[in-house]
């Protein structure tokens, strides 16, 4: 499932930045990544991953360096500052919080009576 | 914590090393920023080039081409863009995705580029930002100041009035027979009066420092020279005395020189040529100062009211002094009535001169006077028994009556400053309009003919370092309009400042309206587009000046009738009151009468002076507050003393 623009936007460089969590990672290998571990929901248009990347760097969340990767060919690769780490750490909380209350409200339930078409009578 | 502790070393030593590594700037960053501006301004920059080297196939380059051209960027991100996405497309082909599906979802190029330039503007350091908003504002005021620069460039001055035929048109108005100038003029060039070719410059034996000149006396080496040149020059006399007698000079002046007669021509300039009229315009123009002015504006400008020459006013120096060496004659032939006739000549010339319209003639009128108040002072003092009572009450009365125009306006300094108001500012029909390019060249102008030469000789120029040649005139001449008043605003100020001065002349010294005219003239001098400022304060104290001497020469005159009368010198004013002067002289600097003293068979007659304490008639020079050469600053001892008005003192 496909998330929605709106959504994206706020949740994407958290996924993003929750990938990096994880290590250094070129462009690719985050498109590829993100779309496996999200089971396709974080499947970023290609085209607004990169501007992202550079929007995170900007913002001093992600660093970038130049390497040469195992084919030979120079890639940039990005992982998280100091700072990112703390901002992924309090998105998390966020995201924890949003996900239970969500959860409370029965909206991350799939199946439910309320959401069936309403009877009248 | 011992720093020299080898564990503690050790386990420091990372952290030392990874800040040096790092370098001082940040994490990479002088190395980053260095490579982008490599990237910027050298070759390693070449987007294009890196791309169809990447051995992408050709509509995956021409997506990366397209997307990365659309952002519009700088070289170095633009290169940047261009490696990550050939890395993106060939490690995607790498891991299994064929050209067509990394095409299919890459996704639209023009949202890619909008996005990635969108990031990179926002997040430029502020030294970019910076740089570039500089180069915008540049380039948008070097648009505005090249609209500036082509709208003042297209300002042009609208010669719409005649202001010298304005000039003379009091002057064309009187009758011929009137005109004193048609007396004069043949027997002038005749004699060579006319100009600075006095044939009696020669006959001067010495300058006072009073400026005034002293001329042969009888037993001076050349006395007899000075006299047969007076006998051989009986008609240059008769004319003298005969147009002496009209009120009026009667002489239309041209800036344009082409307009006078050739007799005219010839009087004025003796040393040019009729035909070659253009020379006396090199001459004016060489007045204008510093060089570098367009054939424009020195055309403007010498044809100006300003570019008036009144050549022939100093004519009446050399036929006063005619009439001063004449009297002399006249005396050693007991001729009283020659004397006489002489002193009411030079009156007649100081009249003429004050009737003409220019502060010039009115400064040259009183210094006239003056020669005719010495003129009765060496005759009636040297010569006490030459004339009869009814002879000296004659003088008295030719002294007496003579009008020194104490209260006047000034109609041709406002006609002058009206001209060159239209010479240097354009004309939108309701009388305003702004700074000309021209204009500007003749306001300088104007400013440099007045004030360019100090009285030693040096220049002295005062103009902004922005106007002082052509091309800085060019340039910021558009600046310049900003800051120029209009054209309106500078007749208004002028018209306002006209009538201060001539309110200013309403008063007396003693009144507490009389002001201070040299601070207001600097004032108005020191303003940038105000281009010319008569020197009325000179003016002022020239009339104040002639007024005293007058006033003292009537008292004088009327105690020594008196003396002649009863035997005996009066001891009051009262004694002359009623039979030999209406009312008494007053002092033209305390307002109060005349005070005389008596010294064995002569009378003084002095002003108590500037300081306002009657001294008893010791003589300081500068107890005369109207003295031409009167310094500034004059300290309140320096001016202890009195003025003597009669006999005037020789310093």
């Amino acid at each position: 499932m496909k998330l929605e623009r709106e959504m994206m936007r706020g949740a994407g460089p958290t996924a993003v930045m929750q990938l990096l969590a994880g290590g250094e990672k070129y462009g690719y290998e985050i498109v590829e990544s993100l779309a496996r571990q999200s089971e396709g929901v974080f499947e970023l248009g290609q085209s607004t991953l990169y501007p992202m990347l550079y929007n995170l760097e900007a913002k001093k969340m992600l660093t970038s360096r130049e390497k040469k990767g195992d084919n030979g060919r120079v890639r940039r690769y990005y992982r998280l500052t100091a700072k990112g780490k703390k901002k992924l750490a309090s998105d998390r909380q966020q995201w924890a919080a949003l996900v239970k209350g969500m959860g409370a409200l029965g909206l991350t339930r799939t199946t439910d009576s309320n959401l069936q078409s309403p009877s009248f009578g | 914590m011992n720093i020299l502790d080898h564990e503690t070393f050790e386990r420091l030593m990372p952290t030392f090393a990874g800040f040096f590594r790092r370098g001082l700037f940040g994490r990479g960053s002088f190395r980053r920023s260095f490579r982008r501006t490599r990237r910027q301004f050298f070759a390693e920059g070449n987007w294009k080039e890196s791309l169809t080297q990447s051995e992408l196939p050709d509509d995956v380059q021409a997506m990366v081409r397209s997307v990365v051209t659309q952002t519009r960027l700088f070289r170095f991100e633009k290169y940047e863009i261009t490696e990550e996405l050939i890395a993106h497309f060939q490690d995607g082909h790498q891991r299994g995705q064929s050209w067509e599906q990394l095409l299919a979802s890459f996704g639209n190029a023009a949202v890619s580029a909008r996005l990635f330039r969108s990031t990179r503007l926002s997040n430029r350091p502020i030294a970019i930002k910076a740089l570039k908003f500089s180069l915008w504002s540049a380039l948008t005021l070097t648009i505005v100041y090249l609209g500036l620069f082509a709208f003042y460039n297209l300002a042009r001055p609208n010669i719409a009035a005649d202001y010298s035929a304005k000039m003379n048109e009091p002057i064309e108005s009187i009758p011929q027979d009137q005109k004193a100038w048609p007396v004069y003029r043949d027997t002038w060039i005749k004699y060579g009066l006319n100009g600075r070719m006095t044939l009696y410059n020669k006959f001067i034996t010495s300058v006072g420092v009073d400026g005034f000149e002293e001329y042969p006396r009888p037993g001076d080496q050349q006395w007899e020279a000075a006299v047969t040149s007076i006998k051989q020059s009986q008609d240059l006399l008769e004319a003298i005395r005969k147009g002496s007698k009209l009120d009026h000079l009667g002489l239309a002046l041209h800036a344009d020189v082409s307009r006078y007669s050739k007799e005219d021509f010839t009087a004025l300039y003796p040393q040019s040529e009729y035909d070659n009229a253009g020379d006396i315009y090199a001459w004016v123009e060489s007045g204008f100062g510093k060089e570098g002015f367009s054939n424009e504006a020195k055309y403007l400008m010498s044809r100006s009211t300003m570019g008036i020459l009144l050549p022939h006013v100093q004519s009446f120096r050399g036929a006063a002094s005619v009439l001063i060496i004449d009297s002399r004659l006249a005396v050693t032939q007991s001729d009283p009535d020659r004397v006489i006739a002489n002193v009411e000549a030079t009156l007649g010339f100081a009249r003429q001169l004050y009737n003409e319209p220019f502060t010039t003639t009115t400064v040259i009128g009183s210094a006239i006077f003056n020669m005719a108040v010495r003129h009765v002072e060496e005759m009636v003092n040297e010569n006490p028994r030459l004339f009869s009572p009814q002879q000296l009450e004659r003088l008295q009365n030719s002294i007496a009556k003579f009008e020194v125009p104490m209260q006047r306006s000034f109609p041709v300094e406002r006609i002058l400053t009206k001209d060159l108001i239209q010479r240097i500012y354009s004309d939108d029909g309701n009388g305003d309009g702004r700074l000309t390019p021209v204009g500007l060249e003749v306001l300088l102008m104007a400013k440099t003919l007045i004030g360019n030469v100090d009285w030693d000789g040096t220049e002295n120029y005062d103009v902004p370092w922005h106007q002082h040649s052509q091309s800085t005139r060019t340039f910021f001449g558009p600046a310049v309009m900003l800051s120029a008043p209009t054209r309106k605003a500078v007749t208004e100020s002028i018209q306002h400042y006209n009538e201060q001065i001539e309110q200013a002349f309403t008063a007396n010294f003693w009144d507490p309206e009389y002001g201070d005219l040299k601070e207001l003239e600097a004032e108005k001098r020191d303003e940038e587009f105000i281009a010319f400022v008569s020197s009325f304060s000179r003016v002022r104290d020239a009339l104040n000046n002639a007024a005293a001497l007058q006033n003292a020469t009537v008292l004088a005159i009327a105690a020594k009738r008196f003396h002649r009368a009863s035997g005996q010198w009066p001891k009051t004013l009262d004694d002359l009151i009623g039979d030999y002067v209406d009312e008494a002289p007053i002092d033209r600097v305390s307002g109060q009468p005349l005070k005389f003293r008596i010294t064995g068979d002569t009378i003084i007659v002095y002003s108590v002076g500037v300081d306002v304490d009657d001294d008893g008639a010791k003589h300081n020079q500068w107890s005369n507050p109207f003295a031409f050469d009167r310094p500034e600053n004059l300290l309140i001892a320096d001016t202890d003393g009195d003025w003597i008005l009669w006999p005037v003192k020789k310093n």
